[in-house]
Parts: structure tokens; C-alpha cells; sequence
């Protein structure tokens, strides 16, 4: 046993620890550098789900049943599957609502209802109390068990004022309303809570992690030796099997399933942080997998903890399944680790506060926004106070205390007898009566209030009368002829056979029962009667919530009101700074100068209640805004209306986003164009400039010459005679030049004259070579033929053809070195067509060049060393080649001079248009 | 599965890793996102879900009743761990190549 002054302190230090926790995050929160926005301290909030329940009553669970403590686990791994479209679409309604609680969700959906809120708000009461009364058990046995000595019988229970449970109580309640409702304006998120949730999160799994881990290794062997040992003793081998011996209960075993699977988003505490507290919804993405991968971690040990307990205890006190609840300390206890004990009794701390906390304050915010707020509002002397924030804490503080004495009522009233899983069993069959309301509601726009209402009555009824009620009775408050031969013995209302029907645990029974009627009611009362114009609205805001459009977002509100009433209700109920960000944000929206300007249309109405509703409930903030606003009714035709018109909004956006879409890619083809135009108007002027050059030389050189002959009457006429041989010269130089800029011109116009003949093509190279020959022996340069004897005829224009073979001839002519010029002409045929090769043993074509020199406005070499020619050869003979079908490449640099290809097929394919320059060089 | 379209060439985007570098890239130079597998999210999601109801009840859940041990841990609740993780391991891999 530990010193009762060890294990409160202990205690109060932790739970001091997680207050600091609170505080630092709400710090950085208010920093700016927020620790909650993440996706790890999110999936760490939401294991929140194990409660002391959990920590201890799982081992309890495993202790009599074997597997039978993992439905409840593998329903939320189940959930979790489907939460990155369920769970996220919640999410985003929740966002787009300022929705605060699965109340005002449901009655936000069904036309605002306050009935409707205040009916949720009465089952969650109604449901959570045992679960509060479990956690209460839990911390209370838990201390009792490690502050007595081993072997002590348990206390008879003393008088209330006496009762430990009731301090546990207390303090729990104190701490809760310090923790959740520290702020002033009472608005919906709660960093500082997430932040201490996700710590306690930490701290349960590892205490259970590090105790499971101590009694397999350290009081056995490992695994393998604990469950050898246990498979050696039938009785406890046969909790190792699914039926222990009988047949197995198929049916329990899938309705726990589905009980964990709605409960793990419908317990209040689970939508808190998983909805309410969700900072961004890409968090979902992670948080889906590591909250059941949390949940695994958390139960691996829960087996091995069941059996070892049941080994270790045999035949002792402490042990058997009565004392499997708190194996998880008394294992410790008995080894003789009283400080692994304390571990594990702040890890069951832990898990009780966490969910008590978070479970409080989701409940009180019901309580406060949608049973007490429409209530105290009605009242003339609330309705006119100035600021209600104060109010509103209050009344939360209350509520608070409230619930956790209801807890520990319940917990005097009938929690001493039952284990802690089935309390828990009871608080989840309540929740799940949400789950037709929450679930229709976001998928299905025919769902009506009054549909809601009967389905959740009905649903909590039976679930009152076959659950809650047997439990009660059988806790021995009541007489328990009730539950085996029915109210005034009428067998067929018997509460846990109702209608006869049997075969079935009274908790499938039960759920089965009431989740039947409450569908059924749900569905077949919204079907009776056609959707009121607010009903239809609210529906098309949540089914639609996921629909991707524009950011248009249907208004359906009609009426009149005054921007200063609007403001003086935000004012006492978000105060000065958040209403001025509201008021803000829709200057912008209106495009006005400021605030004063604002006209109070229908969407800043909407845009003030929706922000009322995260402080005071949906359905609170509509009777508000119909205070202040003169509302005109609206019929089904208006918001069939309102949403053409919305949908017509967004349409036109649509439409308007992608002509602006069009509009930038003509935009970009424009300017791409432009700048296409801007570079060959510039090749076009360097084109000019070395035209012009080009004709000025020999222009000038005629002129200089024919001056000089006309200023000297009596020049020797050799001399003169020289004189116009150059004059001569120079002039076909400048034929020559302008007849190739006519000739590029007419071709690439398509302009050009071909002749059709057959051309032999080697008698059309020599020919050529004889041209080159006078060029050739000027350069001192040797040109070796290799023709084959005979090809066959080719279909051409010879002119033509004979003008490329000199170009290139010329072009390999004035490359090589002066002196000792080598150039090779080669023709070849082979199927497809001719091939024709010039070779020299010039210097080669530079790399940078190599894609430059077909271009038809530039020349090789660079602007100040032009080489002879006009710089239109290459391009002419490639528009020529082209135009018989063929194609002129240079061949890739071998580092022995430049070597020019042309290939020339047999068939030209048509007149082929020229490809465009530079694509093949 | 669609193919990613970049610069006018498709690649084939199975998702992972590399689908969503392919994605992010785009969105920095400012090219229009190319159409992922991540709608088929979804539909993988909801088959996952019907499996995991299916492999976690009657009568798939009798295969593994038989007083048999694997590595020393009985075979049943070793089988239900097994077939837990795998659920959580394929929900993770899922929903970790989505890209943001």
C-alpha cells in the first residue's frame, strides 16, 4: 500500500501539470505559433475515446470474456475508415455553421429547432451521467485499492459527506470549470483543452504500455510463457477461443461493433475534438490512421494484464474476474513496484479526467446554448442585458458542477453492482440514438423536424425502458418482476424481450429495438409531410456542404432589418473585437467604403447569426436575430428560388473563372507570338544590314572604278580594259545577290517556277564539279568523285538541283585551308531514294552554329567575320531539297571537316510544305 | 488510373510519393494541377471498409478459433491484432499519398 499523502499529491501535481500544459499552449496560441494546429496533437485528442473505461475495465472486460473487448475498439478502426468523407463533410458543415455541438448540429439541420436541441441536449445528459458515474468508480476504487492494505475488505459504504467518490467528484468538477471555461468570450475552440487532451493521451498509453510491458517480462517470462501457462489451465484457455465452449454470439458481437463505430463520433467528447476543436480538415487525413493505430498500442497489453492477473491471483483475494478492473494496479502493488502502482494509477487519472473534462464542458455548452439560453432569453430582464458573456460562463460553471453530482448519484445509485463496461455499454446505446438524426440529416434533404424529433424520441424511450431501466432494477431499486415478467406481468413488454423477441443480449436487444424505431420514425414522419421552406434550406446548406462549386453560398433569409440593431446584438454577445472582424470581412464582401456604410442585407443577417450561433447555439441565435430583424415568412417557391439563384451565382462564376482561364492562355500565346515577331524583325534588320553591305561592296568598287575612268580620258587601255573586266565582275556579283533574295522569296512564298525532268544525277555532279573547277584551283583544292556507274532516274528539276550541289560544292570550296583543300563529293542510291554526301577538311562547323547556319536570316561565322556569300545558299538548297520531298542535314561533327547530307527519294510525296527552320539541324 | 500531364507528356501517376512531388512541383511553377488518382480515394475507402466488416465478423471471424499458437501467441487473438494493423496499415497508406 501507498501513503494516502503520496498518491493525492501525486495527483494534484499531475493534474497542476496538465493546467500548465493548457496554459503554455493557450500562450503560443495567443503568439500566433499555435501548438494544436497539427495533425499528431489532433489524432492524440481523439484518443480521449479511452476513458478509465478503457485503462481499466478492458483488462476487466478481458478477464471474463476473452476477446470480447475489442468490438469496442474495432468499430472506431471501422469508423475511422470512412471518416475522410464522413468525418470531414461534418467537419465542414460544423465550419461553414459555427456549429459548437452534436445539439446544435442536429437542430441546426432540422430548421433551427429549438425543441429539437433541447431533446439532444436531454439524451446526452441522460446518457453521459453513468459514463460519468464510471469514471467516478474508477478513480475512487482505484485510490481506496492503493491506499489500503493488500487483503482489506472493501469499506461498506459511508455516509455521502464522508465518501471519497464525492471528493473525487468535486475536484473533477472544480477542475473541469476552471480548465474549459478560463475565457471570457465564450467562444468555440479550446486550444489549451486539445492541447492538455492530446498530453493526457500520452501519458495514459504509456503508464499502460509501461505496466503491461513490466508484468509480461518482469513477473513472466515474455508472452509466449504467459500464454502457455494460461493455455495449461482449461479455464483460462478457454477464454482464448471466440465462444468459450458455446456457440457464439454472432449478433452481440456485430451490434458492439456498430455500437463503438457511432459512439466513437457521437459521444460528445468525440465530436468536441474531433469536429469542434478540428483546426484544418487536411488534418483528417492523418489522424484517420493513427487514431486506431493508437487505439491497438493501447490494447496490447490488456490480454496479457487479464490472464497474468488471473494466473497471479489464483485462489488469493484481489484476483478472479471480480478483481480484473483494477488488475492493472493490484498486479503492480503485489510485485512489489510501488512506483510502477502510482504510474499507473496517474495513467487511470488520466484517462477519467480527460474524458471528464472534455465530456463536461461539450455537455455544459449543450446545456448552456440549447436548453437554458432559449429559455432565459424569452425573459424580458435577460433578454435586454447589455453583455451575456458573463452570463453564459455561469451558467457552463453550473452545468458542470451539475453533471458531475448527477455522475456520483448514479454512481450511489447503481454503479456499486455493475462493472465498468457495461455502465459504459449504456452511456454508448444513448449516444447512438443520434447517429439517424446526424447521419440522414447530412446525406438525405428530405429529413424533416418533426421526423428528427419522433425518430430521437422514440430512440431514447426505448432505449430508457429495455436499458436504462433493467439496469436500474436490476441494481436493486426496483423490483425485478419488472424485468422478467413484464409491467403488470403483460409478458410481451417484457423490457429485455420486447415483443417476445428473444434470443438476443439485452444490449443488442435494446439497440436493435431503439435504433429500429428511431430510423423508421425518422424517415417515415419526414416522409408524411413535405419540408417547410426553412427546413428545405438548412438541408441543401449541409447535403450540399461537400458539393465543390464556387464559393457562392445560397442566403435564405428575407426581411428587413438595421445594421445598428445587428451590431448591438453582436456586440453583447461576441463583444468589440470579434464583431468588428464580422463587420469587417463583409465591407469587403459589399464593396463599400467602411463600416457605417454597410447595408443590412440578407447576407450580413446570415453572416451575424451564423457567428451568434458559435456563441449561443443555432437555434438561440435565430430567436435573436427574429427579435431584432422584421423577418417576412418564406415559402418552398422562395427558397427554391433563392438556391436558381445561387446556383445561377455560381454557374456564372464558374463560367466567369474559366474565360479568365482562356484568357490567360491567349494571353500567353500572344505574348509568346510577340515575341517570336520581335526576334525576326530583328533577324530581318541584321538580314538587311548584310544585304545592304553585301551590295555596297561591289557597289562601291564600280564607282571607284568608273570615277577613276572618267576623271582619266586617256587611261592605257589595258588598264582601262582590267577596269571593266572587275566593273563586269562586280555587277553579276550583284545580279547574282539579288537574283538569290528574289529566288529565297519566290520560294518560300511558293511562288518559284520547277521544271519537271529526269535527272541524272551523277552526270549532273560532274557537271557541277566542272563549274567549282576554276574556284577550286584559285583555293588550290582537290575534289575526288565517288559516283556510282549508273542510277536510276530521278524525277526533278536538274536547274535546281545543280544550284544545291554548287552551293554546297562553293560553300566546302571556300572551307578548307588555302593550299591543301580536300573535298569529297559521294552519291549513292538505295530503295527509298538517292543520297548525296560533300565532305571537306575544313575546320568543321563551330557547335554553337551547327543549328544556326540553315536559318535563313543568319550566316555562319560572326558579325565581324562574315565569310564570303550572301548566307542564303544553305537555306535556298534546304528549301529546294525539301520541296522534292527530301531532306539537307549537316552530318554530326567527326572532327574532320563539315560534312553536308542530302536525301533525295525516288517518289517525291507531293510538293511537301518546307519545315520549319531549325527544327532538324 | 490517370495519367499525370506535364509539358505535354503523360506520365503515368500511380499515386505515392512521387505523384505527389509530381503534384507540388506543378502548383510551384504555376502550372495547372494535373488530374491524380485521388478520386479513387474514395471508392478504395469504402471497399476497405466493407472488408474490414466482412474479415471482423461472421463467419470469416471461425477461421481463426482453433487452439493452435503462433510464435507462442495463441492463434485467434494474434489473428485479430494481425488483421487490426493491416486495416490501419492500408487506411495509412491511402490516405498518406494524397496529395494536400
Amino acid at each position: 500500500m501507498l501513503p494516502v499523502a503520496l498518491v493525492l499529491g501525486a495527483s494534484f501535481a499531475y493534474l497542476l501539470g496538465l493546467f500548465g500544459v493548457a496554459a503554455w499552449a493557450e500562450r503560443r496560441a495567443a503568439a500566433g505559433r499555435s501548438v494544436v494546429g497539427n495533425a499528431w496533437v489532433y489524432a492524440l485528442a481523439m484518443g480521449v475515446y479511452c476513458s478509465a473505461w478503457t485503462y481499466f475495465g478492458s483488462v476487466g472486460r478481458a478477464a471474463s470474456g476473452g476477446v470480447w473487448f475489442l468490438p469496442i475498439y474495432l468499430g472506431p478502426t471501422l469508423a475511422m475508415l470512412l471518416a475522410w468523407r464522413v468525418l470531414r463533410k461534418m467537419v465542414r458543415i460544423a465550419r461553414a455553421q459555427h456549429i459548437t455541438s452534436i445539439a446544435d448540429f442536429i437542430a441546426s439541420r432540422h430548421g433551427q429547432s429549438r425543441g429539437l436541441a433541447a431533446l439532444v441536449t436531454l439524451i446526452a445528459v441522460v446518457g453521459i451521467v453513468p459514463y460519468i458515474a464510471l469514471q467516478l468508480k474508477a478513480v475512487a476504487t482505484g485510490l481506496h485499492l492503493l491506499t489500503t492494505p493488500a487483503g482489506a475488505a472493501a469499506p461498506a459504504p459511508g455516509p455521502w459527506w464522508a465518501d471519497g467518490t464525492l471528493g473525487v467528484a468535486l475536484v473533477l468538477a472544480g477542475f473541469t470549470m476552471v480548465f474549459g471555461t478560463r475565457q471570457h468570450d465564450a467562444n468555440e475552440r479550446h486550444e489549451g483543452l486539445v492541447a492538455a487532451v492530446a498530453a493526457e493521451s500520452l501519458v495514459k498509453l504509456l503508464a499502460f504500455l509501461v505496466v503491461g510491458a513490466a508484468v509480461t517480462w518482469g513477473m513472466f517470462a515474455g508472452p509466449a510463457d504467459l500464454f502457455a501457462r494460461a493455455l495449461a489451465q482449461p479455464d483460462l484457455a478457454r477464454l482464448l477461443t471466440l465462444g468459450q465452449g458455446q456457440a457464439f454470439p454472432y449478433a452481440q458481437w456485430l451490434a458492439l461493433t456498430v455500437l463503438a463505430m457511432l459512439s466513437v463520433v457521437f459521444l460528445p467528447r468525440q465530436f468536441q475534438v474531433m469536429v469542434v476543436e478540428n483546426v484544418d480538415e487536411r488534418h483528417l487525413k492523418r489522424a484517420a490512421w493513427v487514431f486506431p493505430a493508437y487505439l491497438l498500442l493501447i490494447n496490447l497489453f490488456v490480454l496479457p494484464l487479464a490472464l497474468g492477473g488471473l494466473l497471479h491471483f489464483q485462489g488469493r483475494a484481489g484476483g478472479g474476474v471480480a478483481g480484473a478492473d483494477l488488475f492493472v494496479l493490484s498486479l503492480p502493488l503485489d510485485a512489489g513496484w510501488p512506483g510502477l502502482a502510482l504510474l499507473a494509477f496517474i495513467g487511470g487519472l488520466s484517462a477519467a479526467t480527460g474524458m471528464v473534462i472534455v465530456e463536461a464542458i461539450a455537455v455544459a455548452t449543450m446545456v448552456c446554448n440549447d436548453l437554458v439560453m432559449p429559455l432565459l432569453l424569452r425573459l424580458p430582464a435577460v433578454a435586454q442585458r447589455p453583455a451575456l458573456g458573463g452570463l453564459l460562463l455561469g451558467i457552463r460553471r453550473g452545468t458542470i458542477l451539475a453533471l458531475l453530482l448527477l455522475g456520483y448519484a448514479y454512481f450511489r445509485l447503481a454503479g456499486e453492482a455493475t462493472a465498468l463496461v457495461s455502465i459504459g455499454l449504456i452511456s454508448f446505446a444513448a449516444v447512438a440514438q443520434f447517429a439517424p438524426a446526424m447521419l440522414f440529416g447530412m446525406y438525405w434533404k428530405g429529413g424533416t423536424r418533426a421526423g428528427a424529433l419522433a425518430g430521437l424520441w422514440a430512440g431514447f424511450g426505448l432505449w430508457a425502458y429495455a436499458l436504462m431501466a433493467p439496469a436500474i432494477a436490476k441494481s436493486g431499486w426496483w423490483h425485478t418482476g419488472f424485468v422478467s415478467d413484464g409491467p403488470f406481468g403483460i409478458a410481451l413488454l417484457r423490457p429485455e424481450q420486447l415483443l417476445g423477441l428473444g434470443g438476443l443480449d439485452p444490449l443488442t436487444h435494446a439497440l436493435f429495438w431503439s435504433l429500429l424505431a428511431n430510423a423508421g420514425l425518422y424517415v417515415a414522419v419526414s416522409l408524411a409531410r413535405a419540408p417547410s421552406a426553412l427546413e428545405a434550406g438548412r438541408a441543401l446548406l449541409f447535403v450540399d456542404a461537400d458539393r465543390r462549386g464556387g464559393p457562392v453560398r445560397p442566403v435564405f433569409w428575407r426581411g428587413q432589418a438595421q445594421l445598428a440593431d445587428l451590431q448591438a446584438l453582436s456586440l453583447r454577445f461576441l463583444g468589440p473585437v470579434r464583431t468588428r472582424q464580422l463587420l469587417q470581412a463583409q465591407v469587403a464582401g459589399q464593396g463599400v467604403p467602411d463600416v457605417a456604410a454597410l447595408r443590412p442585407e440578407a447576407a450580413l443577417v446570415q453572416a451575424v447569426e451564423t457567428a451568434l450561433a458559435g456563441a449561443i447555439g443555432s437555434a438561440s441565435a435565430r430567436l435573436m436575430v427574429a427579435q431584432v430583424a422584421r423577418e417576412e415568412p418564406l415559402a418552398l417557391d422562395d427558397v427554391l428560388a433563392m438556391l436558381d439563384e445561387a446556383s445561377q451565382l455560381r454557374r456564372t462564376s464558374q463560367a466567369l473563372q474559366a474565360q479568365t482561364a482562356r484568357l490567360e492562355v491567349a494571353t500567353g500565346e500572344l505574348r509568346a507570338a510577340n515575341a517570336r515577331l520581335a526576334e525576326l524583325d530583328r533577324l530581318k534588320d541584321d538580314f538587311m544590314a548584310s544585304v545592304t553591305h553585301e551590295l555596297r561592296t561591289p557597289l562601291t568598287a564600280i564607282r571607284t572604278l568608273a570615277e577613276l575612268m572618267a576623271d582619266e580620258p586617256d587611261m592605257a587601255t589595258p588598264q582601262r580594259q582590267r577596269f571593266l573586266g572587275i566593273v563586269v565582275a562586280e555587277t553579276e556579283r550583284l545580279t547574282r545577290l539579288v537574283n538569290q533574295v528574289l529566288d529565297l522569296a519566290k520560294i518560300e512564298a511558293g511562288h518559284a517556277e520547277w521544271r519537271s525532268a529526269d535527272v541524272d544525277l551523277p552526270a549532273l555532279a560532274r557537271q557541277a564539279a566542272d563549274t567549282v573547277q576554276p574556284l577550286l584551283a584559285e583555293r588550290g583544292a582537290t575534289l575526288a568523285l565517288d559516283l556510282p556507274a549508273a542510277l536510276p532516274l530521278l524525277r526533278a528539276d536538274p536547274d535546281r538541283l545543280l544550284q544545291v550541289l554548287l552551293n554546297l560544292l562553293s560553300n566546302a570550296a571556300k572551307a578548307v585551308p588555302a593550299g591543301d583543300g580536300r573535298i569529297t563529293l559521294r552519291l549513292w542510291g538505295d530503295a527509298g531514294g538517292v543520297h548525296g554526301e560533300v565532305q571537306d577538311n575544313g575546320p568543321g562547323v563551330p557547335a554553337d552554329q551547327r543549328a544556326l547556319i540553315f536559318e535563313r536570316f543568319r550566316q555562319g561565322g560572326s558579325a565581324d567575320h562574315r565569310p564570303a556569300g550572301t548566307g542564303l545558299g544553305l537555306p535556298i538548297s534546304r528549301q529546294i531539297v525539301a520541296h522534292f520531298g527530301g531532306q539537307l542535314t549537316l552530318r554530326p561533327d567527326t572532327g574532320q571537316g563539315a560534312c553536308f547530307h542530302f536525301h533525295l527519294p525516288w517518289t517525291p510525296a507531293a510538293a511537301e510544305p518546307p519545315p520549319p527552320a531549325g527544327d532538324t539541324a | 488510373m490517370k495519367p499525370l500531364i506535364r509539358g505535354g507528356h503523360r506520365i503515368p501517376c500511380f499515386g505515392g510519393r512521387r505523384c505527389v512531388r509530381l503534384v507540388s512541383a506543378c502548383r510551384r511553377q504555376n502550372l495547372q494541377v494535373p488530374p491524380t488518382d485521388a478520386p479513387l480515394t474514395g471508392p478504395r475507402l469504402a471497399a476497405l471498409f466493407v472488408a474490414g466488416l466482412l474479415l471482423l465478423n461472421f463467419p470469416l471471424l471461425a477461421l481463426w478459433d482453433h487452439p493452435v499458437t503462433v510464435w507462442g501467441l495463441p492463434l485467434l487473438p494474434a489473428a485479430l491484432f494481425a488483421i487490426w494493423a493491416g486495416l490501419i496499415a492500408v487506411l495509412a497508406w491511402l490516405l498518406e499519398r494524397l496529395p494536400d
